[in-house]
């Protein structure tokens, strides 16, 4: 400050951008400093929105083009919007990949029955997930994805979705990395969410719904795999 | 015509006009072919694989893991904080507590860190630079109370503090005292512990930019630096030169690294023998361990790395070096995983055990073109070296900015060069995967718990009530006027380990010598420490103006 920078740039490798950046942008708030500071070195994608949300310009992980550091660089000194092309793009959910569909039904028995008997799979897994109070089943496909039929046992919300439209595709569950992480993220960006909080799903996996109005009426689930014991 | 790294050309086809004298055999000065007779056959590289990270708990639990698996050594890896003598308690040290490696905030964590590994069998290797002689005064004391005797006491502190500030930046005090310092703990420990090396000194400058002609002359030029300032206390070069290690970066350049290791050894050689006068052949040999990884890893499709760490350990088996740190291939992301540690390891196996390397010394010797290559490097280090000595020596090319400013210039025309795809990065600028493969990829990513730093926080500051305040300001107070003294801080630094003080912690120590330019210092470790700081700022204010 003293010396009128234009640009904070740091470079962290040890894994700790989040708490310097946050005590960083914290000092400069309270100094009053209107001076952008943009951060590079290991940080792992997920982390990145995050670090933009503190209120760091822009994040440069393994690999950034030189170009674009300089490019963004130049415009946060000249007080310029970062171009486009050097802007990285956001790492929203982060979803590493399709999880599972769901479909809502009222009689489990006889929709596992029929699924069986049309796609000629049989049923990978089934349980009573307390949490959700539903009955699920899983047809697990050789590409890792699911699809899964959900009941509800007690689950009102999914009685009144059942009511409503009856036995139908309910859901899209998205595996997420961290998923307290990512709802943290989210909920900062105001993004409506059933849970703010990773809760416990079937097979052992940690999940959260998102409301539907933050996806076009589409109701989306992050799920946090399980860590299955290495064999 | 193509060219090396370090831009030396390189020719189509290698003849018997390409090559000079065939050098001596192995064992034989100047060590070009290799520092002993039999080289791998007597005894194999060390496989040292780094690892910490969290509680001293952790550290061990994986330390007990790799030496399960089969590694020979062990390499401790330090936070940031142990690094730099900042207590795991203080505000300073947020977010960085067990990070890039265990905690380490007083005796008692050292003690637990080798709980059940038995140090008069298993060699440490520590990275700690600024703060080597208050982790080296902890270790020995850890292993006296294993009863293990001080010639039994073997391993390494990194201990080099110049490339702190030619390349890592982790320095605690000016150049001159960081100096002393350093050159105090080895005339120190070369007359109490035969078996261990107290420097290592460390070619991070290869990482930060430099090309390997470079890198081999920075570190030989670092080494001139030490030996010139032990000489310059009156040692004999003998007494103190067969302890000097070094440790080295290989990347994927495979015939131009094992080139690199056959000319340092020879530059080595002679500049002990003819320019510092010592005797013994011991003193002579260059003893070197390295790192597979580090820059040459990506962060793109990460499994290629294994491919690289593969070519990197074959190069360095077949150059001849004692100890090997292969990087894990999830090295750009996080800590290694058991699985990338174990892979790491693996990879050092299969190079030793399947591939019959170790059978012969120096395989490649008598190749025209390793032989030819091996001359033209031997050239391109020289010249360097002669750069920097007539710019007063490396501590005055460091002081002048010098070295950090062709590092950066180095760094810089490398990232050109990859996004000009002048030089290949398969998987980066060559061949990448379109799509998925290219974004982040799905690894699982180790991290220190939150609760470690927790812990390291809550032990220190339970040491800190427990010690007998009185005592430990008294060791403290010696050891500071011991600094302001020319005499050895060595034996200050360890013989309060053996008065009640020994619980003083890690920051107490370093700041008590910590001079007061250091702007981002604060004052602020509570209890004992800042009554004697107060009397040390005093003392700083005076002797800086």
């Amino acid at each position: 400050m003293q010396e009128d920078v234009d640009v904070i740039g740091l470079s962290i490798l040890s894994g700790a951008h989040e708490s310097i950046c946050r005590r960083l942008v914290e000092e400069l708030k309270k100094q009053k400093a209107d001076i952008p500071v943009v951060v590079g070195g290991i940080i792992p994608a997920v982390d990145h929105e995050g670090l933009r949300a503190l209120g760091v310009a822009a994040v440069f992980g393994p690999e950034s083009p030189l170009g674009a550091v300089v490019e963004t660089v130049r415009a946060l000194a000249s007080g310029q919007p970062i171009p486009e092309n050097a802007r990285p793009a956001p790492a929203g959910i982060a979803a590493t990949r399709l999880d599972h569909t769901a479909i809502c039904v009222k009689d489990i028995r006889a929709s596992i029955a029929l699924i069986e008997d049309i796609l000629g799979q049989k049923a990978a897994h089934e349980e009573y997930v307390p949490a959700q109070k539903v009955d699920a089943a899983f047809f697990d496909f050789p590409n890792g994805a699911s699809l899964e039929l959900v009941c509800p046992r007690g689950n009102a919300g999914l009685e009144k979705f059942l009511e409503k439209r009856g036995d139908a595709l309910h859901h899209l569950a998205l595996r997420v990395k961290d998923i307290d992480a990512v709802l943290k993220r989210l909920d900062a960006r105001g993004v409506p969410l059933v849970d703010k909080v990773g809760r416990p799903g079937a097979r052992g996996h940690r999940v959260a719904f998102l409301h539907p109005k933050a996806f076009g009426g589409t109701l989306l689930e992050l799920v946090e795999a399980h860590e299955e014991p290495s064999t | 015509m193509s060219t090396t790294r370090s831009g030396i050309e390189v020719k189509p086809v290698y003849g018997p006009d390409d090559v000079g004298q065939p050098p001596p055999p192995p064992g034989e000065y100047p060590f070009t072919r290799g520092i002993h007779p039999n080289m791998y056959l007597g005894k194999l590289w060390t496989m040292r694989q780094y690892a910490g990270f969290g509680t001293p708990r952790e550290t061990n639990q994986r330390f007990k893991y790799l030496l399960g698996q089969g590694q020979t050594g062990l390499s401790l890896a330090l936070d940031l904080p142990t690094q730099l003598g900042i207590d795991a308690d203080d505000p300073e040290a947020e977010g960085e507590v067990g990070k890039v490696g265990v905690s380490i905030g007083s005796l008692a964590d050292m003690e637990e860190l080798f709980t059940g590994i038995p140090l008069g069998k298993v060699s440490t290797s520590m990275t700690i630079n600024a703060t080597a002689p208050i982790l080296l005064a902890m270790y020995e004391e850890a292993a006296r109370k294993q009863g293990v005797a001080d010639d039994r006491i073997s391993g390494t502190v990194q201990n080099d503090l110049l490339k702190e500030f030619g390349a890592r930046g982790a320095w605690l005090f000016p150049i001159e005292p960081s100096m002393r310092l350093a050159c105090d703990l080895i005339e120190d420990t070369v007359k109490r512990l035969p078996r261990f090396n107290p420097i290592s000194i460390a070619s991070h400058y290869r990482d930060a930019g430099a090309n390997p002609a470079e890198e081999m002359a920075y570190t030989l030029c670092a080494g001139k630096a030490y030996v010139e300032n032990l000489l310059a206390r009156g040692l004999a070069a003998d007494s103190f030169a067969p302890r000097l290690s070094f440790f080295f970066y290989t990347y994927t350049n495979f015939f131009e690294e094992v080139a690199k290791y056959r000319a340092g050894r020879r530059i080595w050689a002679r500049l002990l023998k003819e320019k510092y006068g010592a005797k013994e052949p011991e003193s002579w040999r260059l003893r070197a361990a390295c790192v597979c990884g580090g820059h040459s890893l990506t962060r793109a499709e990460p499994l290629n790395n294994i491919a690289r760490t593969t070519l990197e350990t074959f190069a360095v088996a077949c150059s001849g070096l004692q100890s090997v740190f292969t990087a894990a291939y999830d090295e750009a992301f996080a800590i290694p995983t058991e699985l990338s540690a174990r892979t790491a390891l693996r990879v050092q196996q299969v190079v030793a055990y399947e591939t019959e390397v170790a059978q012969t010394v120096d395989p490649l010797g008598g190749s025209y073109f390793v032989e030819a290559l091996t001359d033209r490097m031997e050239e391109a280090i020289g010249k360097t070296m002669a750069e920097i000595d007539e710019r007063g020596g490396f501590v005055e090319a460091l002081r002048s900015g010098y070295v950090q400013q062709r590092i950066a210039q180095r760094a810089y025309e490398h990232q050109r060069a990859v996004e000009k795809g002048d030089v290949a990065v398969v998987g980066v600028n060559k061949f990448r995967t379109v799509g998925e493969a290219h974004e982040e990829p799905e690894m699982e990513i180790t991290s220190a718990s939150p609760e470690a730093a927790r812990e390291a926080a809550t032990r220190v500051a339970r040491v800190k009530k427990e010690r007998e305040a009185r005592k430990a300001r008294a060791a403290l107070r010696a050891l500071s006027e011991a600094a302001a003294g020319q005499g050895n801080l060595q034996p200050h630094i360890r013989c309060s380990w053996e008065s009640p003080a020994s619980t003083a912690t890690t920051a107490v120590r370093a700041s008590s010598r910590r001079p007061c330019a250091t702007p981002a210092w604060r004052w602020c470790t509570p209890g004992c420490a800042r009554a004697f700081r107060r009397s040390r700022r005093r003392r700083c204010r005076k002797t800086s103006t």
